[in-house]
């Protein structure tokens, strides 16, 4: 295969790759079921007071 | 699972074997190239190595007969995070120091030149000053905040029970080496990764230890998704790990000498060296340090992140056009012309996801920005991300073509650099340790605010002075090389632009000189808080409610 037939293919995957990627970042963040997720997560430097050991309170660690 | 036998006292003796093997192996080595090594540079560094090893071993047994080697996993593994604290505070000050001194060796040629001292040669302390405030300071400032970091957001204690040690006092005696042998005259001339083979297969082995800690306390999480600055960490060890060992492929002359041959030549070996070196940017000094951005701003400030959702694209955009933009750091060089556009463009569409990054730290601050009046520490980080953003601006400013053309070689890039460095590094990483010390020490507050305010303005007015010093030099010398003459000849020699810039110079030294001053400041007022004296109430006494910190507190009282 020539070098100029490659360039060309791989720069064509490369933008669809990379655009489809991107997508699917899009529809990860905006994905409804994730919103109760990401919001939990947002408070997670501000609710990490408790050391490990309160985890142990209750249920097993499984 | 292992899980409950974990929950008892596990002991880390599965650590011990191969961390022996690792050490003895290494001993052996440095033994023979002490012993019949080819090359007089080799020989204080493998005795340096031996001693490093035997060093290690003699902890190593004594730890085993001394039964140190237990711990409570219901317990955060503080200690290797304060071990790394003080250890950033002091390669600090080192690095700083050796950079006011380079600057001054520009400002004052005749009277810090010191022709009988062949290492304090500035072609010797220029790598010192890189390495020394890149891999040492923030070197140990991303290992410590990431253990910090990884092990609260994971609720788990760190994995791999002395590993982490390793991690630690692996990377110092890789610091040690790079350091003496920049000094010695030791390098393999590439920027900013100039070790020499050997200490590179060494820093690769402390690498990988220190991503096998970091995936095996992600993987033993408490915490169902893996918060956001663990996956900017992530990213940093992982993509340094590639960078690191992909650009210094190299052969060495003999297996006991120092000196080694890159495997790479002519432009692939520029267009390597400027991806691995943009991304030592991108990944070390950026996506690290937005890691502890987004833990310590919403933790200092105590409101959740502004937008969870702008973080996971920020951190997926970020990673996916940084690893691009490296060759715009090769305009008009004999790189391809589409190669250099490539680059160019990565770069300048870098400009969204950082400020998509600098708008949810500041955000983060919606409804407390009162607090910045109040708390040093704070502003500390807050100002760091304003830094981030202006850098990050300039960036992909001066990545374009025809901007390249006057800012390339000026001292304009050296003033981009520390905007970055100074502003947004050094700031973050100053109020990352003012937080984390009273917290891992448990103190009530610092030894003294008044000392925190005093830094904060030493560093601000240092950056100031640093960055204009250098657009004004860099501009005008930049002006300066491109002026023709109504005949068509240049206009200015070569001496004439080094003459402009003697003021510019100065300015930075005074400016170099106040930064540096602000850390030993903050040296003494963490040392200070981990006395315990001053403000910095050991939180174990008893203390009244109402003597109770207003920022937050690890500590349970």
């Amino acid at each position: 295969m020539e070098y100029g037939t490659i360039a060309h293919w791989v720069k064509i995957g490369g933008t669809v790759f990379f655009f489809a990627f991107f997508m699917a970042v899009l529809l990860y963040v905006f994905w409804p079921g994730n919103r109760e997720k990401f919001k939990k997560a947002s408070e997670r430097p501000i609710s990490d007071e408790s050391l490990i050991s309160d985890n142990k309170n209750g249920e097993s660690d499984e | 699972m292992a899980q409950s036998r974990s929950m008892s006292l596990p002991n880390a003796h599965d650590a011990v074997f191969p961390i022996g093997v690792i050490l003895i192996l290494g001993f052996l080595w440095a033994l023979m190239a002490a012993a019949r090594g080819g090359d007089p540079t080799m020989e204080p560094h493998a005795f340096m190595m031996m001693g490093g090893f035997a060093l290690g071993l003699a902890a190593l047994v004594f730890g085993v007969f001394d039964n140190r080697f237990k711990f409570d996993s219901t317990e955060y593994d503080d200690n290797v995070i304060k071990a790394g604290v003080i250890a950033t505070a002091f390669w600090g000050m080192v690095g700083m120091l050796v950079g006011l001194v380079i600057a001054l060796q520009l400002a004052f040629p005749e009277t810090f030149y010191f022709a009988e001292l062949p290492w304090m040669g500035f072609g010797r302390l220029r790598p010192l000053h890189t390495s020394g405030v890149v891999f040492a300071f923030g070197g140990n400032m991303l290992i410590a905040s990431s253990f910090y970091i990884v092990q609260r957001t994971c609720r788990t204690r760190l994995a791999g029970g002395i590993w982490p040690w390793f991690v630690f006092w692996g990377y110092q005696l890789f610091i040690v080496l790079a350091a003496t042998g920049y000094l010695l005259g030791i390098t393999a001339s590439k920027e900013y990764a100039e070790p020499e083979w050997y200490v590179d297969i060494w820093l690769t082995i402390v690498w990988v230890a220190y991503l096998g800690v970091f995936m095996m306390t992600l993987v033993k999480r408490k915490e169902p998704h893996i918060y956001v600055a663990n996956w900017f960490f992530l990213s940093f060890i992982v993509t340094i790990a590639m960078l690191h060992i992909v650009n210094n492929l190299a052969m060495p002359v003999s297996l006991l000498g120092a000196k080694s041959y890159s495997a790479f030549s002519g432009v692939q070996d520029a267009m390597t060296q400027w991806w691995y070196g943009h991304n030592a940017v991108g990944f070390f000094l950026t996506t690290g340090f937005l890691a502890m951005m987004y833990y310590f701003i919403p933790k200092r400030a105590n409101r959740p992140i502004w937008s969870y959702k702008l973080s996971i694209v920020h951190f997926w955009t970020v990673i996916f056009i940084y690893i691009w933009a490296g060759p715009h750091h090769l305009h008009y060089t004999a790189l391809p012309q589409w190669t250099q556009t490539l680059g160019m463009v990565f770069s300048v569409m870098l400009l969204m996801p950082s400020w998509g990054g600098m708008i949810n730290g500041l955000m983060t601050l919606a409804g407390a920005f009162d607090k910045l009046r109040t708390d040093p520490v704070l502003r500390f980080l807050v100002v760091s991300v304003a830094f981030y953003g202006m850098a990050t601006f300039e960036g992909p400013l001066m990545s374009i073509r025809y901007v390249n053309a006057l800012s390339h070689y000026t001292e304009w890039t050296v003033g981009h650099v520390h905007s970055g460095a100074l502003g947004w590094n050094g700031l973050i990483s100053f109020g990352a340790l003012y937080c984390m010390v009273p917290w891992l020490w448990k103190r009530k507050d610092l030894y003294s605010t008044r000392l925190v305010e005093w830094h904060f303005w030493l560093a601000t007015i240092g950056i100031l002075f640093y960055i204009t010093a250098m657009w004004g030099a860099g501009i005008g010398e930049g002006l300066m090389w491109r002026k023709y003459n109504e005949l068509g000849f240049l206009e200015h020699s070569f001496i004439e632009t080094v003459e402009m810039k003697h003021l510019a110079y100065i300015i930075r030294a005074l400016g170099g000189g106040l930064f540096l001053l602000g850390s030993m400041l903050m040296s003494f007022n963490l040392w200070m808080t981990i006395k315990g004296r001053g403000n910095a109430v050991p939180l174990d006494q008893v203390v009244p409610a109402e003597d109770l910190p207003d920022t937050p507190t690890l500590a349970t009282v």
